[in-house]
């Protein structure tokens, strides 16, 4: 379980996360929305300890992240995994895919010393990409692949979550559904749960999952996608309305 | 040169070939806008739209685009050469991009900006230039009591940019505007805004010529709000055209449907 407790979070003196309280279940997929600056980004990164609160708790998985970062930060990247918009920027750009997917192995002391190619062979196969592709480095990819690349390395520890802020915002229509497709098939297949932070009301279509607004610094009550994309095209076609008028 | 009255056409190309690097991008494209015609270019990444759409503003190597007919604001651009071409840039089409930061000088105010384009046209007194320019920048909402005009682009959010780029853009009073992607980096509600004020644009403004529209983009809810007419390009060609509504409700291309699947328009 994923939890916030009444979480507070300032950034330049302005407050982003006003008393934020929210909880995703073990293999939820749930899909946080809100304007440029409404404190999408900042959510994801308190869930994965990458940026401290002022007040209230973090928790995952039972236990305090602040807590669990300090005795044991390893054990909680095995637990819980980011993947960005950009994997241009998330990808070590002067490592081959096999060597950028062999080194969170390495640290964790992973990685199967007899045939450490097997299991980069299987974490490329998982997220559909040819096996060939080890061999290259991240600027000879198409976008897609790169994401694709960053989900495998992401899921290579085995974590219950992966946390996505933005994943297919960088990619076009096709591939953008490609990656929705297997983000939602690794979720619905592997009991994957998934955090996306998202503007974009066909991104929790095509995830399945319903979908949380920020208000002010503050979580709203889960709604679904398809009532978030109703609402989004209503409010598009006002804009050809209000011309006719 | 008289000029073109409603219903004239703005831009014209026929048989365009692109080739870049060895590889033929655009290969064999017709398009015909009219005077304060929206037209869409929609296509995936490397379908070829951008390409068309700089070619149109004459941004590609003289030796790299073949056409039987292109033509601009009724200028031949083709024979006319890169002489024809400083006549059309700005004064018959202008442009905007989709990073509107990559065009703007980090040094220059927002006001220098615009009154050095404003120069480029029409020179004249710099009160003349500065009053104008604060009228570009109320066309394009950012108010008009000065301040943005002394702001430098870094003091500007992201959605302030977009619209100082179209301001820069209108400054030479074109015809016919090219924008590209020019929404994509904005979140729902600032899209919204940009193509209600795009919408408002076209719809002409009292002493400027008509406005005519060709949108580049991929996504289906701009081009459905803001343009009558979209062609559908992959892989440099164009492989379905017709009226928005139309696109979305009927796709026939594999090109098509992905859009309208993306835009939420029907599930994949």
């Amino acid at each position: 379980m994923l939890e916030l407790r009444r979480v507070s979070v300032a950034l330049g003196g302005k407050a982003v996360l006003v008393d934020a309280d929210l909880c995703v279940k073990a293999g939820e997929r749930l899909c946080i929305a809100g304007p440029s600056g409404a404190g999408k980004s900042t959510i994801l990164r308190a869930l994965l300890g990458l940026c401290p609160v002022d007040s209230g708790e973090v928790w995952v998985e039972g236990r305090s992240v602040a807590e669990w970062l300090q005795r044991d930060p390893r054990g909680f990247r095995r637990v819980a995994q980011p993947v960005f918009q950009s994997a241009a920027a998330a990808l070590p750009p002067r490592m081959t895919v096999r060597r950028a997917l062999e080194e969170p192995l390495r640290i964790h002391a992973a990685l199967a010393v007899d045939q450490p190619a097997g299991q980069v062979d299987a974490a490329l196969a998982r997220v559909a990409l040819p096996a060939d592709v080890a061999v290259r480095f991240p600027h000879q990819l198409s976008g897609g692949q790169q994401q694709r690349v960053a989900i495998a390395r992401a899921l290579l520890l085995r974590p219950s979550w992966l946390l996505a802020d933005e994943p297919t915002a960088a990619l076009d229509p096709a591939t953008a559904l490609e990656i929705a497709a297997l983000l939602r098939g690794l979720s619905e297949s592997e009991g994957l749960g998934l955090v996306v932070v998202s503007h974009d009301p066909s991104l929790a279509l095509h995830l399945g999952c319903p979908v949380v607004h920020l208000h002010d610094g503050a979580v709203g009550p889960r709604g679904s996608a398809r009532d978030w994309l109703a609402r989004e095209a209503g409010a598009w076609s006002a804009i050809g309305a209000a011309e006719a008028q | 040169m008289q000029a073109p009255s409603e219903g004239h056409v703005i831009a014209l190309c026929q048989g365009l070939r692109v080739r870049l690097g060895g590889c033929e991008v655009v290969r064999g494209f017709d398009l015909s806008i009219a005077a304060g015609e929206r037209v869409a270019l929609i296509g995936g990444s490397g379908s070829g739209k951008t390409t068309v759409a700089r070619a149109l503003a004459g941004l590609w190597p003289a030796g790299a685009v073949e056409a039987s007919r292109l033509e601009i604001g009724g200028i031949d651009v083709l024979r006319g050469g890169e002489a024809a071409w400083r006549r059309v840039r700005g004064r018959e089409v202008g442009f905007a991009w989709q990073d509107a930061q990559a065009t703007l000088d980090p040094l220059q105010t927002v006001g220098s900006a615009l009154g050095e384009a404003i120069a480029l046209h029409r020179p004249g007194p710099s009160s003349a230039r500065a009053a104008e320019a604060r009228e570009l920048l109320r066309a394009v909402e950012l108010g008009d009591d000065g301040a943005v005009a002394r702001k430098r682009p870094h003091e500007l959010s992201g959605g302030q940019r977009q619209r100082v780029g179209l301001a820069l853009a209108l400054a030479g009073r074109p015809r016919l505007l090219i924008a590209d992607e020019p929404s994509s980096a904005l979140d729902g509600p600032l899209a919204r805004h940009l193509a209600g004020l795009l919408r408002a644009l076209c719809g002409g403004r009292p002493g400027w010529p008509a406005l005519a529209l060709l949108l580049v983009s991929h996504d289906l809810r701009l081009v459905k709000a803001l343009c009558t007419r979209s062609l559908v390009v992959a892989d440099g060609v164009v492989v379905e055209s017709g009226a928005v509504g139309d696109l979305i409700d009927r796709p026939a291309h594999a090109a098509t449907r992905a859009l309208v699947a993306h835009a939420g328009f029907a599930d994949a």
